[in-house]
């Protein structure tokens, strides 16, 4: 197979799927359903910027997650040789698609079924099996933000800080027509049009912020206390600087003629405009964060909107990928150059809450990102140095997750263990993984 | 067809990438024929000592056949059976009848190179026989069936009775199935 054919195999494999329910790298939030833990300081601030300014409660810990999943990766390496009979394109798509921090307990292996083709004169089936699975049942759409590691420097209440941030966003379909000979195994018809349609889209930028984060109300000396109440708020002013960018409205489609296998070929007609920009190409930027977090007698509230009106400039190459009707070579042809266009980076919306309920931590969250929403729910109690946690959540494959969890603390010491349910695999079955973590208790 | 050899590829692919999983391949030859290529009605060849002999003729001449595209230089075929079935019915006379089925690549005329298959049929008066008959194919046919196109064509050579009633008979080709079990290639 070749290196452009692995490529595409790949890229078709893992696009359509999108992060199902982003995999927790800390084992405490996995345990608890991978539930927001806004917690206080400037590590709560990636979701909700007012966290900045909350201060951590007691027995609050700094966690450093073990990535438990590379010991049985580093022990036996997936193949990445197309010509070895070990190389497996689903194994590699599905460590694309879950990265391997944690240990996988129950993962999925790679559809073995046979594929079936029947022809016919006016007859073509694919029966693909449990492949086909990997064909979603309706259009598939994923996005993702991700903000990378801030330098930041803060007085008081201000604060200045760099991080790169990196976006995507795909939204592939299937006309109804192949999408029924192809996942649901209906045979390809004469006279009939088949089509793929995909947008997809990938930007980044090195993020310069200035911002404030403070409480606007507090009352009582201790604001998690019991009696207390403080709201805090927060602002992040951004300015970026674009890195690089590039966006791809791809067409692939064929139609049959009156006969399958007529003698005279059917051309698969690929078209896209493609638009793409480097470093040189990329412009400045503007966005805005927000926040508020409400401590009430010992609940937590709290909404962040990230990446309000962020707007980045760019001038792209445009261009026009095609194949050549008569020769059926892939074509590209430069249409435009420096064209000037903003791209966006769409708006994040947490919304997480916490409340004690007897010695029981009870945390939730909803976060909508640029297509869909998930939901998670999680406990969490202290039984003398030992915690037990649960919890769950939809993810964006619509499907419920489960988890839990122990850890258990000694002096400054912690260690926190997961349990955790996932789709994130390419046939979206269920999978279960186990997470490990140190904790360095305040 | 291009759009076609996408699907092949994609589903090699898939097919491949597992590891255990084979491409299974189920063409049904038959079908790209025209219906009045696929019998002969023969008579009436009248009785002579030894047997009137018509020699080799030509129910399908030479037909091309449009497979998949893109399965050559991703698949490697690991067994081909092909399927025949084919009635014989005999209203008079006796005599036998021998089928021969010629399959090439898009380059070569394929009555140049030897029969894929040869079946013969013993025509009794009065009887309708139905012959089935199952085979493996060599590493040539196997290979063709991983091409775009391949060339086929089908005879018939008639024995008439040696002596008794004139022959009349009809021959019929009923199925001609290929199966195809392709792999990934490797180096």
């Amino acid at each position: 197979m070749r290196p452009f054919m692995l490529c595409i195999c790949l890229a078709v494999l893992v696009v359509p799927l999108g992060p199902a329910f982003c995999q927790t790298f800390n084992a405490r939030r996995m345990a608890m359903g991978g539930v927001v833990i806004g917690g206080g300081g400037p590590a709560g601030q990636t979701s909700n910027v007012a966290y900045r300014a909350v201060p951590a409660p007691s027995g609050g810990a700094t966690e450093l997650t073990l990535p438990l999943g590379l010991i049985p990766l580093l022990a036996n390496p997936p193949s990445l040789d197309p010509d070895d009979s070990d190389f497996n394109l689903f194994e590699l798509a599905n460590l694309l698609y879950n990265p391997p921090w944690n240990l996988q307990l129950i993962a999925h292996d790679a559809p073995a079924n046979d594929i079936s083709i029947a022809i016919a004169r006016d007859r073509l089936a694919v029966d693909l099996g449990e492949i086909a699975d990997v064909f979603p049942a309706d259009r598939s759409r994923s996005a993702g933000v991700q903000h990378g590691p801030a330098l930041t420097l803060g007085m008081r209440g201000a604060f200045v800080s760099a991080s790169p941030l990196v976006q995507y966003d795909n939204d592939l379909s299937l006309n109804e027509a192949l999408r029924r000979a192809l996942r649901d195994g209906e045979p390809f018809t004469p006279n009939t049009g088949y089509a793929m349609f995909d947008r997809a889209r990938g930007q980044a930028a090195m993020s310069a912020e200035f911002g404030w984060a403070g409480p606007l109300v507090a009352r009582g000396a201790d604001a998690r206390a019991a009696d207390g109440t403080a709201l805090y708020v927060g602002a992040r002013a951004k300015l970026l600087r674009g890195l690089a960018y590039g966006d791809a409205d791809n067409v692939v489609a064929f139609s049959t003629a009156d006969t399958l296998f007529a003698s005279d070929p059917v051309n698969l007609d690929y078209r896209a405009l493609l638009r793409d920009a480097g470093p040189a190409g990329g412009r400045l930027g503007r966005g805005l964060d927000l926040g508020m977090v409400w401590l009430w007698r010992g609940a937590e509230f709290g909404i962040g909107v990230n990446d309000i009106a962020t707007r980045i400039d760019w001038r792209v190459r445009e261009s026009l990928a095609y194949t050549d009707s008569t020769t059926g070579e892939f074509t590209q042809q430069v249409l435009r150059d420096g064209v000037p266009i903003t791209s966006e980076v769409p708006a994040t919306v947490t919304v997480n809450a916490a409340v004690r309920v007897g010695g029981v931590l009870v945390a939730a969250d909803a976060v909508r990102g640029a297509f869909r929403t998930a939901a998670h729910l999680g406990l969490e109690t202290w039984r003398g140095p030992v915690a037990f946690r649960a919890g769950g959540g939809i993810d964006l494959n619509r499907q419920a997750q489960f988890s839990g969890g122990l850890g258990m603390r000694l002096g400054h010491f912690g260690v926190d263990l997961a349990l955790a349910t996932h789709s994130r695999n390419l046939s979206r079955e269920r999978g279960l993984e186990l997470g490990a973590g140190l904790a360095l208790y305040h | 067809m291009r759009g076609v050899r996408w699907i092949s590829v994609a589903a090699l692919a898939a097919a491949a990438g597992c590891g255990a999983g084979n491409l299974v391949l189920h063409v049904d030859v038959l079908s790209f024929l025209d219906p009045a290529a696929t019998q002969a009605s023969v008579g009436p060849l009248v009785a002579v000592p030894g047997g009137l002999y018509t020699g080799e003729q030509p129910m399908v001449d030479d037909k091309s056949i449009s497979l998949l595209e893109g399965l050559s230089g991703a698949a490697e075929v690991r067994s081909v059976s092909i399927r025949v079935s084919t009635i014989a019915a005999d209203s008079t006379g006796s005599g036998s009848d021998t089928l021969r089925l010629y399959l090439s690549d898009a380059d070569t005329p394929p009555r140049s190179t030897p029969p894929v298959l040869t079946q013969a049929i013993d025509l009794r008066p009065g009887v309708t026989d139905t012959l089935e008959l199952e085979f493996g194919a060599e590493p040539r046919v196997a290979a063709l069936f991983t091409q775009r196109r391949m060339r086929m064509a089908l005879t018939n050579s008639l024995r008439g009775p040696a002596s008794g009633p004139d022959l009349n008979c009809t021959v019929r080709l009923r199925a001609l199935d290929a199966v195809v079990i392709a792999g990934r290639k490797l180096p």
